[in-house]
């Protein structure tokens, strides 16, 4: 104990500087991380609560908590800060910044003042996003759909356009530094091919920022030009083609899906091996799954629009391609579980979230089948089905596997270790709440509940109701890690610098890290995931 | 009390049992690949749980697993994707000789007209056993004709026609839902 309180006076990034200025001004990946964290933390409450007045609403067929507008705007606002200032960033600007440079060696990325530009960039944006929520919200779903997006919503459109496009400039920017970092400032040694894959699946995520964002950026524009300039593009009453909005729109946002789900792959990757104490299994099928994703994951964006109008053989097209991008997920989930064979296991928190990632993201990969199969898609599609495939796969699957990664990674940031059997059972509220209130909604689905309806008939009441208390389970699920984390930044037990006795480069400087990351550049002599190298300390081993 | 808490949509047209069929092989195929993996898991879990005298073994991997465990998901993939597209293909095309019905969507109303010249506001009375086809446009923005009980849905699209054709197989009285949202 004698020498953990000694290494607490250590200096390092947190105690090296103090005062508002050093935080705001800082160009050091870990404290941009902690920025980063701090507000997507914010906006993923304020995105929550949302979520759960939708879900009060819905706790009876007819509307009695708020009048259809208000509904309106609850879903689009809720899906709007979810998708953009919370899931997006979630990973990549929270984890990823502080894990890229430490995994690789490297002092910090490559362009540190071009990433606290991008924080900038984030917080401008979901600024106006609050600003826009506060002075009466937006109510065109996330999806913001022509025409009615340009020419009959009287919402402030333009307000919550140019705050999602500020917005992906952070990613844009995210993502080059990643892109840049990852190829020019490895250690020597630590070539490609000893990636962590939490470094693959970043790399992977950080071409889709690159090229998908910008159209993404182009469309809104064009969506406020319409609606500014009086602009033809969309509008069919103007010229315009309202297909046109929904090709361009998808483009980017059927990939955005995968900047969501990949780096929780690459986190499960991370998790997985050092806890059951092995190689990973097939390191490069799992790698270049991640890469295969982003690259088919591109070409699969119209089969949200089956029935949109689009033509019978376009359909056929993108059926086809999206069978073809579900195969290298379903080899990660192979090879994660193949990775468990005569391993030796341990129910740390952060391996429950990696179990109930590989569950939930299985459970919204299956069912992603469904939507892809032309004749169901045409029944299922708008409907409660879609709501929870795409929660499956982005708050089962991404989530997860955020929070898994902050436990594992925790005594890192912090130098601190969260309580153990809290973060164990906030887990399983997490898992049981979750299923509660998103399965239902599979059979809602199926019974052609449509989605984004404040009424409903009265047959559809009881599964109403198993979702809503389920979201409520939920909601306590989240809240705890965000106690404990904070708890333990006080009062947890001081943390080694590797706790889990892992192999990565990050488990190799002390925690928290030093301000330049490394006392001196390491030499990289080993392949990623050696655990056969690494001996456990006896108090673990000694674990029954 | 199972009158609050259904688990299957009537099935009321040609397509629904079509629909039906291929949702019931997914499900099935869902259950078998869930379970299979769920138990996986569970049994390395269990089975190699951290304990005393336990040594993890390494493997590196196996190109032949891999490419098994790519290989036959392919193939599964590529049957579901066939047997999705046949009907879609039958959903896209109407048979000749449909009764053909005119809809103008608007905010917030279907307008819908018999080819012998009788409207209808929001509903659509239409004979058991015969072939309708539904000509479709909107004044205004995008909404989607959907009708669970037929398994059919299209999205009505202002400034062209999109069309949609079914056949009901059973007397009743069903939901017409507008699947696209519309605003207030």
């Amino acid at each position: 104990m004698a020498t953990a309180a000694f290494s607490h006076e250590r200096e390092h990034y947190l105690n090296k500087e103090y005062g508002i200025r050093s935080w705001l001004l800082t160009t050091d990946h870990k404290r941009i991380a902690l920025l980063y964290l701090v507000s997507i933390t914010f906006f993923f409450f304020i995105g929550g609560f949302l979520a759960l007045l939708i879900r009060l609403e819905l706790l009876t067929p007819a509307g009695d908590l708020v009048q259809a507008d208000t509904y309106n705007k609850l879903f689009t606002m809720h899906g709007q800060i979810m998708i953009f200032f919370f899931l997006i960033p979630s990973i990549p600007a929270v984890l990823g910044n502080f894990l890229v440079p430490l995994m690789i060696g490297a002092k910090d990325l490559a362009f540190p003042r071009i990433n606290l530009l991008s924080w900038y960039l984030y917080m401008c944006g979901g600024i106006l996003m609050l600003h826009t929520l506060l002075t009466g919200g937006v109510d065109t779903g996330w999806t913001f759909y022509t025409p009615f997006s340009t020419a009959f919503s009287d919402t402030k459109v333009i307000e919550a356009g140019v705050a999602i496009f500020i917005n992906g400039f952070s990613s844009i920017l995210t993502g080059l530094n990643f892109v840049v970092t990852i190829h020019r400032m490895r250690a020597p040694g630590m070539t490609f091919s000893r990636l962590p894959l939490f470094l693959w699946s970043h790399y992977a995520t950080s071409i889709i920022f690159l090229l998908g964002t910008p159209v993404l950026a182009i469309t809104l524009l064009l969506v406020v030009f319409e609606r500014a300039f009086n602009l033809g593009i969309f509008d069919p009453n103007r010229g315009g083609d309202p297909l046109l909005f929904q090709h361009l729109f998808w483009f980017y946002s059927h990939p955005a899906v995968y900047i969501m789900i990949l780096p929780s792959m690459g986190v499960v990757s991370e998790i997985v091996p050092c806890f059951s104490r092995k190689r990973i299994f097939g390191y490069s099928f799992v790698a270049m799954a991640s890469i295969g994703i982003a690259v088919i994951g591109f070409l699969v964006w119209a089969h949200h629009m089956f029935v949109a109008g689009m033509s019978l053989y376009a359909a056929l097209i993108f059926s086809f391609l999206s069978y073809l991008v579900a195969v290298p997920s379903a080899i990660k989930v192979f090879n994660w579980t193949a990775t468990m064979y005569k391993g030796s296991i341990s129910f740390s928190t952060p391996m429950l979230y990696a179990f109930g990632f590989i569950g939930l993201f299985t459970m919204g990969g299956l069912t992603g089948l469904f939507l892809a199969a032309l004749g169901v898609d045409v029944h299922v599609t708008d409907t409660y089905f879609v709501i929870a495939h795409f929660h499956y796969i982005m708050v089962g699957g991404a989530v997860m596997g955020y929070l898994g990664g902050m436990h594992f990674w925790w005594p890192k940031i912090s130098g601190r270790m969260y309580p153990e059997g809290w973060g164990r059972l906030a887990a399983l509220i997490v898992f049981i709440g979750f299923n509660l209130t998103f399965f239902p909604q599979f059979i809602l689905g199926y019974l052609g509940m449509p989605r984004r309806y404040w009424q409903y008939p009265p047959e559809f009441q009881v599964l109403n109701v198993l979702s809503t208390a389920g979201s409520t389970i939920l909601a306590v699920g989240y809240l705890l890690p965000m106690v404990y984390f904070l708890w333990s930044m006080r009062y947890g037990k001081i943390a080694d610098d590797n706790p889990w006795n892992a192999t990565g480069l990050e488990w190799r400087t002390a925690s928290p890290p030093p301000t330049y990351n490394f006392e001196e550049t390491p030499l990289v002599t080993w392949e990623a995931y050696e655990y056969d190298k690494m001996t456990l300390p006896a108090e673990v081993t000694l674990e029954r | 009390m199972f009158d609050n808490f259904p688990l299957w949509p009537v099935r009321a047209s040609t397509t629904a049992g079509s629909v039906d069929a291929l949702y019931i092989f997914l499900v099935a195929l869902s259950l078998f690949m869930s379970v299979g993996i769920f138990t996986m898991i569970c049994i390395f879990a269990l089975r190699y749980r951290r304990r005393k005298g336990l040594e993890a073994e390494q493997i590196e991997g196996s190109t032949l697993l891999e490419l098994t465990w790519s290989a036959i998901p392919l193939v599964i993939f590529l049957f579901i994707f066939a047997w999705g597209a046949v009907i879609y293909f039958k959903e896209r095309t109407a048979p000749r000789g449909a009764t053909q019905i005119y809809v103008v969507a608007k905010q917030w109303m279907w307008k819908l007209q018999h080819e012998e010249g009788q409207r209808e506001i929001n509903e659509l009375h239409v004979p058991v056993g015969r072939d309708v086809e539904m000509i479709m446009t909107s004044q205004d923005v995008i909404h989607s004709f959907y009708v669970p009980a037929f398994r059919i849905k299209q999205d009505v699209l202002p400034g062209r026609y999109t069309t949609l054709w079914f056949r009901p197989t059973r007397s009743g009285t069903y939901q017409l839902f507008c699947a696209e949202y519309c605003g207030t």
